[in-house]
């Protein structure tokens, strides 16, 4: 398995747009993934829209990505990635 | 006959009335005795069908980004694994393939809705609408369809769906009536991007006939119809003129403004939030004269973190790339009170515990917020604005604790500008009467003029009772202001006004006579703004502030003002 912790820095978290983008990008990996937002306790899968906005990851939030699966690492990176380059 | 409503985007239109009929009636406590495999095969063929059709709408309007990122937002709704997952799970017990798909839609959109977040809120509303979409694909009911649209219209309608929205040719919508949805419903985001005049919330609707002549003033949030032929002729002259003078206030939009005899005015906007920044940003504003932060502390149940302030911070900001932007520490109290401070109520709270004092007496708090604003500051032009300043002890001791917060960032190796300027709110009449001496404690001063007019007049601003005693152009209230001014120029720091008085017609020209070089107002009245200081001639207009000082009411001077505007000026009031 591998895991990373991130800070949500873009201001209004992740919502619709953002939200769309992290799924399409995370159902390009086979592996099992999962976002548990720490600041509440709620798993997300970042596979499913519905399942990643009623986790509702506000600004500030500390989460952390783990992936298990063949392509764990490069899952946990371009995600990762992702979510730092968040601007809006 | 009149229609009130909500404007969610502005503008003036008289328009024949479309009427988009409402979405079919379907059963969704329907069942069937279709067996699982076939019902599953139904409804994954609507969805390849329906993914068909969204990949067309979105290649029709792949030169409108707002339009393509909705559509590709509720296609991942529509193919979303948990979506799927629910639908069978309704098909297992039993549903028909349309109720199914209904019914798992709404119960994801249950949970968001749950969630109390208003955004969070409105993506629901998307969820419903691919439910609906699909469920009319399997039955194969029509789904109120706008794409064919082929004349200019008004859209009036119960509701309308982002997505019918997002596949119109909306070259011919000239203007959307709407009973439900709210200004931050995705149609109405998609409206206000697409610059359609639109009202939302409005009762009274179903009074509109199919092809009758509507007048929608979404300025004011209203419209008219059933309309005589002598009202359509004048409703029409109005829309025009207004739209007239709309195109040459956008001629300001990218304009750097001068008064008629060539003196550089900076003209900034007033912000809350980031949606603001960007209205600030598309009108072409100098830089941010206020962000208030206050609205980061209300209506929440935690104080708001670190973190989360300075994303906020630096994305406003980064927004305005270089451009000077001023935070002002949050200016709680008075008016604005905040749930999580507990702050209780107060016989005189305008004269309270509030803003600078809560601050100074609650220094972790302030430094909170501080921290957050110096860490944006290494990412533009940021400057530091104190309110509700009355005594010079109390910059020093803000200075105080600003110094320690930098000094935790510094053990924390956070990088930062160490020379952040600095600058107060004048508002109270004694930091007004005091501006020598506080001016050479700070790199620029912003007068308040609406608390400003209320100390000097001893004129709650909230109560309705003494309203007619407010008045920003009392000669006491213009006194401070012209010592301020004064004193600011005398010291060669910045001073701007950043009150309703900045965006008043006749409050501008004796503001620019008193020395003002730089205005701050809200995003909607920042081209009025410029389009206003551009005609004044500043000599004039000193000439007439020499006056104004010398008179003893606010009568007067605003006779004064208005028999010294010139015809252009007056056009615009």
């Amino acid at each position: 398995m591998t895991s990373k912790k991130l800070t949500i820095n873009n201001p209004t978290g992740i919502h619709a747009r953002p939200a769309t983008e992290l799924v399409k990008l995370a159902n390009r990996f086979s592996c099992n993934l999962q976002l548990i937002n720490h600041s509440n306790g709620k798993v997300a899968d970042p596979k499913s829209i519905f399942s990643l906005l009623s986790t509702a990851i506000k600004a500030g939030s500390s989460v952390e990505l783990k992936a298990e699966g063949l392509d764990e690492a490069k899952a946990v990176e371009q995600i990762a990635e992702f979510i730092d380059s968040l601007e809006e | 006959m009149v229609i009130h409503g909500i404007s969610a985007f502005a503008g003036m239109v008289v328009g024949k009335a479309s009427l988009v009929p409402s979405m079919p009636l379907l059963d969704q406590d329907q069942r069937t005795n279709l067996d699982l495999e076939v019902a599953k095969q139904k409804v994954h063929e609507a969805i390849s069908k329906l993914n068909i059709q969204i990949e067309e709408w979105k290649k029709r309007a792949s030169d409108q980004k707002l339009k393509t990122d909705m559509l590709d937002m509720q296609q991942t709704i529509l193919n979303d694994s948990a979506y799927w997952q629910q639908i069978v799970a309704y098909l297992k017990e039993k549903f028909s393939p349309e109720a199914a798909a209904l019914r798992a839609a709404q119960k994801h959109a249950k949970i968001l809705e749950e969630l109390g977040d208003p955004l969070l809120s409105e993506r629901a509303q998307d969820m419903n609408d691919i439910g609906m979409r699909l469920a009319c694909q399997i039955t194969g009911l029509p789904y109120p369809d706008i794409s064919m649209l082929n004349s200019d219209a008004i859209l009036v309608s119960d509701f309308l769906s982002p997505s019918s929205l997002s596949a119109a040719d909306t070259t011919h919508i000239k203007g959307i009536i709407l009973h439900k949805g709210s200004v931050t419903s995705h149609t109405a985001i998609l409206a206000s991007g697409l610059g359609i005049p639109t009202i939302v919330g409005c009762e009274g609707v179903e009074n509109i006939k199919s092809n009758e002549t509507v007048f929608l003033n979404a300025t004011g949030g209203f419209a008219i119809c059933d309309l005589s032929e002598d009202d359509k002729k004048s409703y029409v002259d109005k829309a025009e003129v207004y739209n007239k003078k709309q195109k040459t206030l956008m001629k300001f939009t990218n304009e750097k403004v001068y008064t008629s005899d060539g003196i550089r005015i900076s003209t900034v906007c007033n912000i809350m939030d980031a949606r603001m920044a960007d209205q600030a940003l598309q009108y072409g504003s100098d830089g941010i004269g206020l962000f208030r932060t206050e609205f980061l502390y209300m209506g929440k149940e935690h104080l708001p973190s670190e973190e989360e302030q300075f994303a906020c911070y630096k994305s406003v900001v980064q927004k305005f790339n270089g451009l000077p932007v001023i935070i002002r520490t949050m200016d709680i109290g008075g008016d604005k009170n905040v749930k999580c401070l507990k702050l209780g109520s107060e016989q005189n709270a305008f004269l309270g515990y509030r803003a600078i004092r809560i601050c100074l007496d609650q220094p972790d708090l302030f430094r909170t917020q501080l921290r957050a604003i110096l860490r944006a500051s290494a990412y533009g032009n940021l400057k530091i604005m104190f309110p509700m300043i009355s005594d010079t002890a109390e910059v020093i001791k803000a200075k105080g604790i600003l110094k320690q917060a930098e000094q935790e960032l510094d053990k924390k190796g956070v990088k930062y500008n160490r020379n952040i300027p600095i600058g107060i709110m004048i508002e109270t009449p004694a930091a007004a009467i005091l501006a020598d001496h506080f001016s050479n404690l700070v790199d620029f001063f912003s007068i308040g003029s609406n608390d400003l007019t209320q100390y000097t007049l001893a004129v709650d601003r909230t109560n309705q009772k003494v309203a007619p005693l407010y008045h920003s152009l009392s000669p006491g209230v213009l006194r401070l202001i012209a010592n301020t001014i004064r004193c600011a120029n005398y010291a060669g720091i910045e001073c701007s006004v950043c009150g309703e008085m900045a965006g008043d017609p006749i409050a501008i020209p004796i503001l620019l006579g008193l020395g003002l070089k730089k205005f701050s107002v809200n995003p909607s009245r920042l081209l009025l703004l410029k389009r206003l200081i551009s005609l004044v001639d500043l000599e004039t207009a000193k000439k007439l502030a020499e006056e104004g000082l010398k008179l003893s009411t606010a009568k007067e001077v605003e006779k004064l003002i208005r028999d010294h505007l010139q015809p252009e000026y007056r056009l615009w009031i």
